[in-house]
């Protein structure tokens, strides 16, 4: 029977070893930088929002559909299910589709959204609607600047531990093999 | 027994899904135990603090449970699509209508702006006013109402006090106007129906909600002279409605229009025909002979009840 040599097995075992450790550092790294993408999201959807209250007066569940297919990603499903599952139609307060969107994101095991944007949902949904295009206007401005704030603060932060995440992967790896020869 | 059955079906899909779930079981348990107000509740009053009233014509009853702020937000979010903002101007007027043509009148705390409009900022209770569409009204009588000219309706006058049919039956002669009579010779004609109070139509995101035809053109919250004249620069109606004229533009303006060649139905609060004649204006339009055909109603054996329909200086 025909038999590898020893070197060449050893080779390919130290390859996948390191090929591995580095994906899981590649990986672990994304999701750190999706939880930014994430946050630039909110963003825009809020802005996004703040135009559709303020200038066209939308009406709510519409604009969040609108926006929450827009801006994609976890925050966007969930705020455009908020927009299906809310309004006269479906005869439910933003309030109420609001957790219902959360608990249904929960129970399907969807990317879990960032704790920060489900608080910053469900207080946004106590308020959305309730009042004046003026005073909607202040409270997507205040939420916009808690959200921009939040960002900074976890910006360079996040981007650290994501450059931690991908070297760390790689040098593990390359330890585990040097040890394991 | 199952006509009440059906009509609490659409009051609970159409008005009752709109309360809080307290508010719409006591409501439900209240028509179970009278299966008959279904038929003939008018008006479902909400008050904070205060219990919830139903009116019929026979009088109202209160209802447990007392009206909480969780149950006016409730409503006030389901009655504005959970957005408030987009119904400022509406809301100004003090009411709004939604689907199913039911109108809903709010009061609370207003606020005067600078630029002297009104905003309610506390809103603390609700009127209901369940809308009946009663379709057929008009058949009776519309064959009374024919203009000198051949296939066309007379510019008729609708009168009688509050609360006698006057709206119901324009509604329904828009829709007769819209769709033909083949039988009198009445040609299908354009309509057009300023709404200035949304009662006409009942428009709901400017969607009727009443029936009122194939071909009516609704300007729905506009003010009646100003509505009249747009749509006959813009629509080119056969037909124009609209709802308690009485004022010297409103004479104006169905002057105006009748000359560009419209037939118009509209209503007038007043009587009979005799007490409409000593309103400054009205009167100014009947012996100018703008209005060629009136209709009187009044609630002698139930709204709606005809005392006279023809020609407009024949009625003594």
């Amino acid at each position: 029977m025909f038999e590898l040599p020893v070197a060449l097995v050893k080779g390919a075992g130290a390859l996948s070893v390191i090929a591995a450790g580095t994906l899981i550092g590649l990986g672990l790294a994304g999701r750190l930088e999706e939880d930014l993408r994430e946050m630039e999201r909110l963003e825009s959807l809020l802005i996004g929002l703040g135009t559709e209250i303020s200038y066209a007066l939308v009406p709510l569940p519409e604009a969040l559909r609108k926006h929450g297919n827009r801006v994609g990603g976890a925050i966007g499903k969930v705020v455009s299910r908020i927009g299906e599952l809310s309004g006269l139609e479906r005869r439910r307060t933003l309030a109420e589709a609001a957790s219902m969107a959360l608990d249904e994101a929960a129970g399907l095991g969807e990317p879990p959204l960032l704790p920060f944007h489900a608080a910053l949902l469900l207080d946004l949904a106590r308020v959305l609607g309730t009042t004046g295009h003026k005073e909607q206007a202040a409270y997507i401005d205040h939420a916009l600047a808690s959200v921009r704030a939040h960002r900074r603060a976890s910006e360079d932060e996040l981007r650290k531990r994501a450059r931690v995440y991908r070297y760390l992967g790689v040098l593990s790896s390359v330890s585990l093999v040097i040890v394991m020869l | 027994m199952a006509l009440a059955a059906a009509e609490l079906d659409r009051l609970d899909r159409q008005v009752l899904s709109l309360f809080s779930p307290s508010v719409r079981s006591g409501l439900l348990d209240y028509f179970a135990r009278r299966p008959d107000a279904a038929l003939t509740v008018q008006e479902i009053r909400l008050r904070k603090g205060r219990p919830v009233s139903i009116v019929r014509p026979d009088g109202d009853s209160l209802i447990q449970p007392l009206v909480t702020q969780d149950d006016i937000d409730k409503t006030l979010s389901l009655i504005t699509d959970c957005s408030y903002y987009a119904l400022e101007n509406e809301l100004a007027n003090g009411y709004i209508t939604v689907p199913g043509g039911h109108r809903v009148g709010l009061t609370g705390q207003t606020a005067v702006w600078a630029d002297g409009s009104i905003r309610i900022r506390e809103v603390s209770g609700f009127c209901f006013r369940v809308a009946r569409e009663v379709k057929g009204v008009a058949e009776r009588i519309i064959r009374h109402l024919m203009g000198p000219w051949p296939g066309r309706l007379a510019s008729t006058l609708i009168i009688s006090p509050p609360g006698c049919g006057k709206t119901t039956l324009l509604r329904d002669l828009c829709r007769l106007a819209g769709e033909g009579v083949p039988q009198i010779g009445l040609r299908p004609a354009q309509v057009g129906i300023v709404d200035e109070r949304s009662e006409i139509a009942a428009c709901h995101r400017g969607v009727p909600q009443h029936d009122v035809g194939p071909r009516a053109d609704v300007l729905d919250r506009c003010p009646k002279a100003r509505g009249m004249m747009m749509l006959q620069r813009s629509m080119g109606p056969g037909v124009i409605a609209t709802d308690e004229i009485g004022s010297e533009e409103d004479a104006r303006a169905v002057a105006a229009v009748l000359a560009g060649g419209a037939s118009v139905l509209a209503t007038c609060h007043g009587r009979d025909i005799l007490q409409v004649k000593k309103q400054p204006h009205s009167a100014w339009l009947i012996e100018k002979g703008y209005f060629q055909k009136a209709v009187v109603l009044s609630r002698r054996l139930g709204p709606g009840t005809v005392e006279y329909v023809g020609d407009v200086n024949g009625h003594v």
